[in-house]
């Protein structure tokens, strides 16, 4: 039985998010706010049976980082939306987005990830989890500077939004960098190691950075701006699901 | 001049550049796999040395990395010293203060980046035995006892599928340990049991038991361990964390609400 019920999770939370862009598509925001809050609580319910069946929080692999980012998306969506409105291409952008994420991984093994001796380390549980919750804030962010793009009224709005976010985000993940540095000063001696998930997560920061120093000239063009606001959501994305 | 370096036109081209050349890494360090593994080994001067010769191309790739990462550095240096020292000044607000001090953070991180890699001694994978001594500059390390408490078998395993048996059932990380000393000039300076992420330190020295190893016909159970003397990963550690905590006390105070920004579009 245990065995199939990452399965039912993935698709109850797969078909709210069906439901909760088509009436976001539809525009009507009380629906929408209704089946949000069901995606919420159906991807709580997995992150908890995560907990409990292998005893650590949600770290990787297809089932355990789509539910866990899809579930903080949700919250960080609620949250948005409480404080600053109803915003019709953001909510259609992200869910949208969410549904991306979760076909994606469509086929995939959906199961908890095997067992390892390491996974009772704090660091390595932190470097992990923090992974996955930097992704949902910065894939959240996306869905702000995307919405930013194309969104006449509301423009300054959601690229204010989509700054915040990116700069939590920014903190979230430089704390997963942190203490992945300490797990490898730790497991090999030093503080970081030439590697291929090294250099993704060099990318990553300097992704970021870019956002954060784009010049006059580039900055005065919304759509340039949206789009290097998207690229480390969409980044870090790739990076957790097809490292 | 210092204005021209310290632009962020220049910050903006450099990080596109450092981009590429990180993209670059991802597959020089797919397709020269071993090469890349050595670098992890071996002091960088001495990879640079071994390298060039067979393969030029990492070599190339790795200092213009190095460059890359030298101009960012200056760049953010003659920024902070020059426009954000004197916003910081002039305005006398924290949040310029606070920013000005982020990007000092930022310059030590990367230098401590760089630093690392440059200074120090290390070790890599150095095989011991109880009863056997190793030699580490002016140190001496001395194996006096291993011990395992798991089923061995999980160790003959070839490492492809030793992973899958290596679960917190099977692994008891906190049980399994060496008994190590350091002793300099004949004179002990510590003596502890270490485990596997839980190494022995002294002062800059660090000794990391890596993996447990089994040898010979009669199982002779030993350790893999890494040896490294830095000083600076201390602070480090440190100043990443303070720049960190800078980051997110800056997001915190300069959090731009709904109400700023509806006033602002009015």
């Amino acid at each position: 039985m245990i065995p199939d019920l990452p399965l039912v999770i993935y698709w109850l939370v797969t078909g709210m998010a069906v439901l909760e862009l088509l009436a976001a598509g539809a525009h009507l925001p009380n629906l929408y706010g209704v089946f949000l809050t069901l995606r919420i609580c159906t991807c709580l319910a997995g992150v908890v049976f995560i907990a409990v069946c292998v005893g650590r929080p949600p770290l990787f692999g297809p089932f355990e980082a789509a539910i866990y980012i899809v579930f903080v998306m949700g919250v960080l969506a609620r949250v948005f939306q409480k404080n600053w409105g109803y915003q019709t291409a953001f909510v259609l952008f992200n869910s949208l987005g969410v549904l991306i994420i979760l076909l994606l991984q469509q086929g995939k093994p959906m199961a908890l990830n095997e067992d390892y001796f390491m996974y009772g380390n704090l660091w390595v549980n932190l470097f992990f989890n923090l992974r996955l919750l930097a992704a949902a804030f910065l894939a959240h962010g996306a869905s702000q500077y995307l919405g930013h793009m194309v969104e006449k009224e509301q423009r300054d709005l959601l690229s204010t939004g989509g700054r915040n976010t990116l700069l939590a985000g920014a903190c979230v993940y430089l704390t997963s960098e942190w203490a992945g540095s300490l797990w490898c000063l730790n497991w090999f001696g030093d503080s970081w190691q030439w590697s291929r998930g090294f250099f993704k997560a060099s990318i990553l920061f300097l992704l970021i950075m870019v956002v954060c120093h784009l010049p006059s000239f580039i900055n005065r063009n919304k759509r340039i701006q949206g789009i290097s606001g998207m690229l480390p959501g969409l980044f870090i994305l790739w990076m957790i699901f097809y490292h | 001049m210092i204005q021209r370096l310290g632009s962020v036109t220049l910050t903006f081209y450099t990080l596109v550049v450092l981009i590429w050349l990180m993209g670059a890494g991802v597959f020089f360090s797919t397709a020269h796999g071993e090469i890349f593994l050595h670098m992890n080994e071996v002091h960088i001067c001495d990879w640079i040395m071994a390298t060039w010769e067979k393969a030029p191309l990492p070599v190339v790739w790795f200092l213009s990395l190095c460059l890359g990462a030298a101009i960012l550095f200056m760049n953010a240096l003659c920024c902070s010293m020059g426009r954000q020292w004197s916003l910081a000044k002039k305005s006398g607000l924290f949040k310029n203060w606070l920013f000005f001090f982020l990007h000092c953070l930022f310059i030590v991180v990367l230098a401590c980046h760089g630093l690392i890699l440059a200074l120090g001694e290390k070790q890599s994978r150095v095989h011991l035995f109880p009863g056997q001594d190793h030699s580490f500059g002016p140190y001496e390390i001395q194996l006096t006892d291993v011990v395992f408490t798991d089923d061995l078998t999980i160790l003959k395993t070839p490492k492809k599928r030793q992973r899958a048996l290596m679960t917190r059932k099977n692994i008891h990380i906190h049980e399994n340990h060496a008994l190590l000393t350091l002793v300099k000039n004949d004179h002990t300076l510590a003596r502890q049991k270490i485990r596997m992420l839980s190494p022995l330190r002294y002062k800059s020295v660090q000794v990391t038991l890596v993996e447990f190893v089994i040898q010979g016909a009669d199982d002779r159970l030993g350790v893999v361990l890494n040896l490294t003397d830095n000083f600076l990963n201390r602070f480090f550690f440190l100043a990443y964390a303070i720049m960190i905590l800078s980051l997110a006390v800056f997001t915190a105070i300069t959090w731009k609400r709904p109400s700023c920004t509806m006033g602002k579009q009015r």
